[in-house]
């Protein structure tokens, strides 16, 4: 069936290798069954990259797709989606990236965008409504994310724009790097280096059509009222973003600090969402659409790091400052800025830095492997010295450079500090103070996720049925999560606001109808679990099991040794417990494989037909 | 009593250390924040801990005892970061 609004019905495939594009009709049944955006994009991931194609490979392609809500006059309709096979991970990656671009690709006519193929040279690409022009890029060879994002501005002649760019570390193939989009980002899992890979250096989108609406009176309407709502509820998300809940997690004995070694960290009243109020906020920054506004430029005014900005976030704080120690906001803000110029994740950026100063401190690397760093925990110095070593593989960033599966294969021996699930390390939550937290991590589609995994922290300590501690019933809890995100992340909504519009695991109102024309409201969880369950046939196509679903030996075996947590832990055995009654709500055999019920029942059997 | 993120700005203060009776119990607490604070607790924008456990997690509920020592926090509904 056709759509009213929402969709265009169309893409854009991009071939670098012989410089050319073409448009394609999307199956209408897709969105039916899958939604647009995450869900779209990994049907066409399992149609299109087999198991045999490694990330860096010409064969790997990137798959972005908007969803039905993208560039909507609604709040904050500003996602859109990415699949590829992950260097970081060596797997499938979904990711999900705010910004302007998603909406201007759907304003040039597109639901979707696939790039494949490998230039012969460096690339930048322009889309300008139908039209697709290479452009030469090799004189922005080494420029950072954000000025290459300013280069493709002026190569489109200023104007309302998306773009998306990468930095030295996604051209050195770090497995580590980011795409920059709009200064939002495709963070997690390497797909800077996919783009690398393929000599692409960004991508720019301008639009100037409108995008379909089935009921225009009726979204106003909703738009309307989402907006006074969100003025209430996400006041505190206007004010701090979401720094505020630094010290709420610290505080609750969850904030990752030295390599995950415990889990309160004692710098937290230097850090802190007042700190970054009161001496560090520029301004907000509100992406397409949104009133909310939780973007936060900050800037260094004074001190050794004076003039440092970035626009930094909860996670991005936590890994690079408690993970490594780090009590200084101004030295963080610098650290995130070198993130953003050099093109990593600031999570698994934090990660990496936070692993070498543990393994710089117990004496298994020396300033032989640093370049002369004294990589230890706290020291501002070392940790933008590591960061600038990774992006430039040079020394110990090289090894790191290839990620947590890279380093465990080169020196199995450091396991025991080594923390990543499938090649990704985790966010900003030691699951020793939230069991459920651990389910999340272990069974996220791309590895130590807390998104995709599914956020357990508030109903682990708001609802009467999940108490933190506990083991049983986080299966169901995190399954429900887990659904929830993959729907949203298919409409093209930021999850900040999807509460004010309704969208929820008991999904209700009219938005979806009055967007598209068809009321997919009470399918929605439906929706969420067919995808849940598509990507674990992917997953299970390249190789993942049960044992791939289990947590580092830090959180298995090791006692949180002091804070408000003193004591946890989160072991095998009490793990298993958990996964065994997910795999049971999932409909997935112990091995965690969808089984052939649970394939019929959702409609995978059509589907991958 | 911590008061955490916006919770600070909304009390004016970190913390403060407070002595209930004998035998008091979560409800008191409650009722001595609505007369300090204007605090008016469930509020489905606050979330509030018991020693590191939500309020709505105890079995007695409001009547949870205190205990000497108790740890309570209060902050802002968390949702992701």
């Amino acid at each position: 069936m056709g759509y009213p609004g929402g969709y265009l019905g169309r893409l854009l495939r991009v071939d670098l290798t012989t410089r050319s594009a073409r448009t394609e009709a999307v199956d209408p049944r897709r969105f039916e069954l899958l939604l647009g955006g995450r869900g779209v994009a990994a049907k066409y991931y399992y149609d299109e990259i087999p198991p045999s194609v490694g990330p860096l490979e010409a064969g790997n392609k990137l798959f972005f797709f908007t969803g039905p809500l993208t560039g909507l006059p609604l709040p904050s309709t500003t996602k859109f989606q990415l699949s590829t096979r992950s260097p970081e991970t060596r797997r499938y990656l979904c990711s999900n990236c705010g910004g302007d671009f998603g909406p201007r690709l759907k304003m040039a006519g597109f639901d979707g965008l696939i790039v494949e193929g490998q230039a012969a040279d460096w690339t930048y690409l322009r889309i300008e409504d139908g039209k697709v022009a290479f452009g030469d890029a090799r004189p922005w060879r080494g420029f950072s994310s954000t000025r290459t994002l300013e280069e493709l501005k002026k190569a489109m002649g200023g104007g309302r724009i998306g773009a998306m760019s990468i930095g030295p570390a996604g051209e050195r193939l770090v497995r580590l790097a980011y795409i920059n989009v709009d200064s939002r980002a495709f963070g997690r899992g390497g797909p800077g280096a996919v783009l690398g890979s393929k000599k692409l250096k960004g991508i720019a989108v301008r639009g100037t059509g409108k995008i379909p609406l089935a009921d225009p009176a009726r979204t106003a309407e909703i738009q309307k009222a989402a907006v006074a709502d969100l003025k209430t509820s996400r006041a505190n998300h206007t004010k701090f973003g979401t720094p505020q809940y630094l010290e709420v997690i610290n505080e609750l004995g969850c904030m990752p600090t030295r390599n995950f070694q415990t889990a309160h960290f004692e710098g937290m009243s230097k850090i802190d969402a007042h700190v970054m109020y009161e001496h560090y906020l520029e301004k907000n920054y509100a992406c397409f659409h949104c009133s909310v506004a939780c973007g936060k430029t900050c800037v260094v005014r004074e001190g050794p790091y004076a003039g440092a900005r970035a626009r930094t976030e909860f996670e991005s704080i936590g890994l690079l400052g408690p993970n490594c120690g780090i009590d200084d906001f101004g030295a963080i803000i610098k650290a995130n800025q070198l993130c953003d110029e050099l093109g990593l994740d600031t999570i698994s950026g934090g990660g990496a830095a936070g692993l070498a100063m543990e393994l710089f401190e117990r004496g298994l690397i020396t300033t032989r492997d640093t370049e002369g760093l004294e990589a230890r925990f706290g020291s501002p110095a070392a940790l933008h010295g590591l960061l600038e070593l990774i992006a430039e593989r040079r020394g110990i960033g090289d090894l790191l450079a290839e990620g947590m599966i890279g380093v465990r294969e080169a020196h199995p021996e450091w396991s025991p500090y080594i923390l990543d699930v499938k090649g990704m390390p985790p966010a900003a939550y030691d699951p020793r103070g939230f069991h459920g937290n651990g389910l999340t991590y272990g069974t996220s589609s791309r590895g130590a996720c807390h998104n995709v995994g599914g956020w357990t922290i508030r109903a682990e300590l708001q609802s009467g049925k999940y108490d933190r501690f506990a083991l049983q019933g986080k299966g169901t809890l995190v399954k429900s999560l887990q659904d929830n995100r993959a729907y949203v992340d298919s409409l093209g909504m930021c999850t900040v606001v999807r509460g004010a519009v309704g969208f929820s695991d008991e999904p209700k109102g009219d938005i979806m109808k009055a967007a598209t024309g068809y009321d997919f409201m009470p399918e929605l969880m439906r929706i969420g679990e067919r995808i849940y369950s598509l990507e674990r046939m992917i997953l299970n196509r390249e190789g993942v099991r049960r044992k791939d679903d289990l947590l580092p030996e830090r959180f298995t075996k090791e006692k949180l040794p002091d804070g408000p947590t003193k004591g946890r832990i989160l072991t095998g055995e009490m793990y298993d417990v958990m996964l065994d009654e997910y795999y049971r709500e999932r409909g997935w055999n112990a091995e965690g494989v969808p089984t052939e019920e649970t394939l019929r029942r959702l409609a995978l059997k059509e589907l991958i037909a | 009593m911590r008061y955490l993120s916006a919770l600070r700005d909304r009390a004016g203060l970190r913390e403060q250390s407070v002595e209930f009776p004998e035998g008091a119990r979560l409800r008191e607490l409650a009722e001595w924040l609505v007369r300090l604070h204007g605090l008016k607790l469930p509020d489905p924008l606050v979330m509030a801990t018991l020693n590191g456990r939500g309020w709505g997690q105890f079995q007695q509920g409001m009547d949870q005892p205190l205990a000497d020592g108790d740890q309570i926090a209060l902050f802002p509904v968390v949702g992701g970061g």
